[in-house]
């Protein structure tokens, strides 16, 4: 690897980063770039491909992409067979640790330590733990999202709620909720979107990690697990929560016919547009547990390099440095709806502060972005069982009246089953 | 059809029962029309409408139209699956015939291969074929999405079923006119099993114009995508799925089945009929 413009003055403007101050003995490059879920980064990906190919002219950008992170990880696990690996790909977080286990993803620290300090360019600490996996730098965060509170303020309003002054713990939001559910005829009060990963973000709040530090055993099934479970278990009983697939709960959110639904950032626009004029549609912060301070799961895509030729390489980085950058962050945000990834993105007013005004319902996402914890991804081949595994029992608390200490006992069980044949 | 001249009622109701059946099977595709109109809001409103408030719109489609190149995959569809189709009859039908009609050693066992065949399903395969058409380069092509379904086995046994009924004297008579066995086959046998491959033909494209399993694998990016991937795009699990836009894309990437299906309609029925076929 060339070293090449590790300069101060470069990496204060984006824009002067991007134009090679030091002429550089490299022709034109083509490079692939592969992203999952068109649908909802494609036209990010656009945007960006056209600011990058202004500032880069000699380095050409050809995406592919698959229709969801699954697929999109067994493209990549199956081009890494038959070497056909496109320089640069963008994963899901918490499948992002498979491909640094199994030696797919490059090491990014090196890359990022040459241009200088990555925390002066927005890669602050905790941003890249998001993608920090097998003691590796595996990849660098593009989107990100975490969940959040939508809220039909009418329904609200008709249960005797001031819209303003919601409550900011569980205790009031289930309060809340229950009291929809009884003083609107024919409305629920709430639903939760339950998963690994909202798991997660529950026994986040709590306190409470997926594995101990060394990862030697789970640490899920202790106290926090307990009370994590404890609180699923009131959503059905309290505050009346139906049984309901994600689609429908979006119908029953978007159709009027309910309070609270709890879900990702990431639906968001979807959600938006469901509604439309039907009703006013709000967002808020995630509730915290009385008493703790707000912790979150993480959700989102990291983009990791696979290039091996030295120039093809070099290319993907640039590409992948500037769609991580702090414009290319703010070109993210705005054609996506997700959280940017780049502290001087989300601190510097010049590059979203305009678009959040203008679209208040994205902004409680990036405000409670301080509070954000790596969504964990367990070791070894059977991650995604794993994760099924804990969206099952979750389930089985929500949706089947069962008792949270005997689920979370078996839950613990299962899971470390799992873990010890890994092989 | 029955003969129902004398009394018009049993002919009445026996419409009407037909009608409602056909309606209610119909409503899944009405419905995918009705929504394809609808803007999002619409679609998520607690009432149901079929017919679109205020007269539909079109943006969904329009939508398709701009970010997905739905010519080009609905004319890869048609190159895939026309390429597969020609395939599969020029190998089933010869082989069909030797094995109904030839006697040569080793037929029986050639038929237990066959229906063998039938046994393996083709996600089996699937991980081998990529690794083999990897290597000699040939994924994200065309060849790669129709070389797999060239032989038939299906049609190797529904043909063979089909030929076994036809009568000796046929063939006979054939030969002693001089023709060979091929031209028999092409001149002779194939016009008399025109029912059973029609049949066959929607059965086939049906199957590959709709298959997401394999071009899935085989195929990234537009170049090569078939028709069934572009309905694909629409769908995303993390940040929901586009509903108006996923119903318009379905409508534009089924409408020329629908369009084959209303043209060649007798036909079709015919084959099913006479084969002994039903879905």
């Amino acid at each position: 690897m060339t070293p090449c413009l590790p300069r101060r003055a470069a990496l204060a403007l984006p824009a002067a980063l991007a134009a090679p101050a030091i002429p550089r003995a490299q022709g034109a490059v083509a490079i692939t770039v592969h992203y999952p879920q068109p649908l909802a980064f494609k036209d990010s990906f656009d945007a960006i491909a056209a600011a990058f190919a202004r500032a880069e002219p000699q380095i050409s950008v050809g995406f592919v992409t698959s229709p969801s992170y699954a697929e999109g990880a067994q493209q990549v696990l199956r081009q890494a067979v038959t070497d056909q690996l496109p320089d640069l790909s963008f994963q899901s977080f918490n499948l992002l640790r498979m491909f640094a286990e199994r030696g797919i993803a490059q090491d990014l620290a090196p890359l990022l330590t040459r241009e200088g300090d990555p925390a002066a360019s927005g890669y602050t600490p905790p941003l890249l733990a998001l993608a920090r996996f097998a003691g590796i730098q595996a990849g660098l965060p593009y989107a990100a999202s975490n969940a959040i509170c939508y809220l039909n303020a009418e329904l609200l309003r008709r249960a005797g709620f001031d819209r303003d002054a919601l409550p900011a713990d569980w205790d009031g939001h289930l309060a809340l909720a229950g009291a929809v559910s009884q003083r609107v005829p024919g409305a629920d009060g709430m639903w939760f979107a339950h998963s690994e990963w909202t798991f997660q973000t529950l026994l986040y709040g709590h306190g409470g990690r997926m594995m101990r530090e060394d990862e030697s055993d789970i640490a899920f099934d202790g106290p926090e697990g307990l009370a994590t479970m404890r609180l699923l278990a009131r959503m059905p009983s309290e505050a009346r929560m139906p049984p309901l697939n994600p689609n429908a709960a979006v119908q029953a959110l978007a159709a009027g016919r309910l309070g609270i639904h709890y879900r990702s950032t990431a639906v968001l626009a979807s959600i938006a547009q469901a509604v439309g004029r039907n009703f006013e549609l709000r967002t808020t912060v995630w509730p915290v547990v009385p008493g703790r301070p707000r912790q979150l799961a993480i959700g989102g895509a990291a983009g990791m390099l696979t290039a091996r030729d030295p120039a093809r390489r070099e290319a993907a980085w640039r590409f992948l440095r500037f769609a991580t950058g702090a414009e290319g962050q703010a070109l993210m945000a705005m054609a996506s709806g997700y959280v940017p990834c780049n502290q001087r993105t989300i601190d510097e007013p010049r590059w979203l502060a305009e678009f959040y005004r203008q679209n208040p319902l994205f902004r409680p996402a990036v405000e409670q972005m301080s509070a954000a914890l790596p969504w964990f991804a367990f070791p070894g081949a059977n991650a995604t069982r794993i994760a099924l595994s804990i969206g099952r029992h979750v389930e089985q608390v929500l949706e089947r009246d069962a008792d949270p200490a005997r689920v979370l006992a078996e839950m613990a069980a299962d899971v470390r089953r799992l873990l010890r044949s890994r092989g | 059809m029955a003969d129902g001249r004398a009394n018009p009622w049993p002919e009445a109701a026996r419409l009407l029962v037909l009608g409602a059946l056909g309606l209610l099977f119909l409503m899944p595709y009405l419905w995918m029309v009705s929504a394809s109109l609808k803007p999002l809001d619409e679609i998520f409103r607690a009432s149901l409408n079929l017919i679109p408030e205020g007269g539909g719109t079109l943006r969904n489609y329009a939508r398709v139209l701009a970010e997905v190149p739905v010519l080009q995959y609905l004319w890869n569809g048609v190159v895939v699956c026309g390429g597969i189709l020609f395939f599969q009859l020029l190998f089933a039908v010869p082989a069909g015939y030797a094995i109904a009609k030839l006697d040569f050693p080793g037929r029986d066992w050639m038929f237990g291969a066959v229906m063998l065949g039938l046994l393996v399903p083709y996600h089996v395969p699937a991980l081998p074929l990529y690794v083999a058409f990897s290597w000699i380069g040939w994924l994200n092509t065309f060849a790669a999405l129709i070389v797999p379904s060239v032989i038939s086995v299906f049609a190797i046994f529904l043909f063979r079923q089909f030929f076994k009924a036809l009568p000796d004297e046929l063939i006979h008579a054939a030969r002693i006119d001089g023709m060979n066995e091929l031209s028999i086959v092409w001149r002779v046998i194939l016009p008399n099993a025109l029912p059973a491959a029609t049949a066959f033909a929607i059965f086939s494209v049906v199957a590959h114009w709709n298959d997401l399993f394999w071009p899935l694998i085989a195929v990234t990016g537009h170049d090569r995508a078939t028709p069934a991937l572009a309905i694909l795009y629409y769908r995303s699990e993390e940040a929901g799925d586009d509903f108006g836009a996923l119903m318009a894309a379905s409508a534009i990437m089924t409408a020329p089945l629908v369009l084959a299906f209303l043209v060649a309609q007798r036909r079709f029925v015919e084959g099913i009929a006479t084969t002994g076929l039903k879905g």
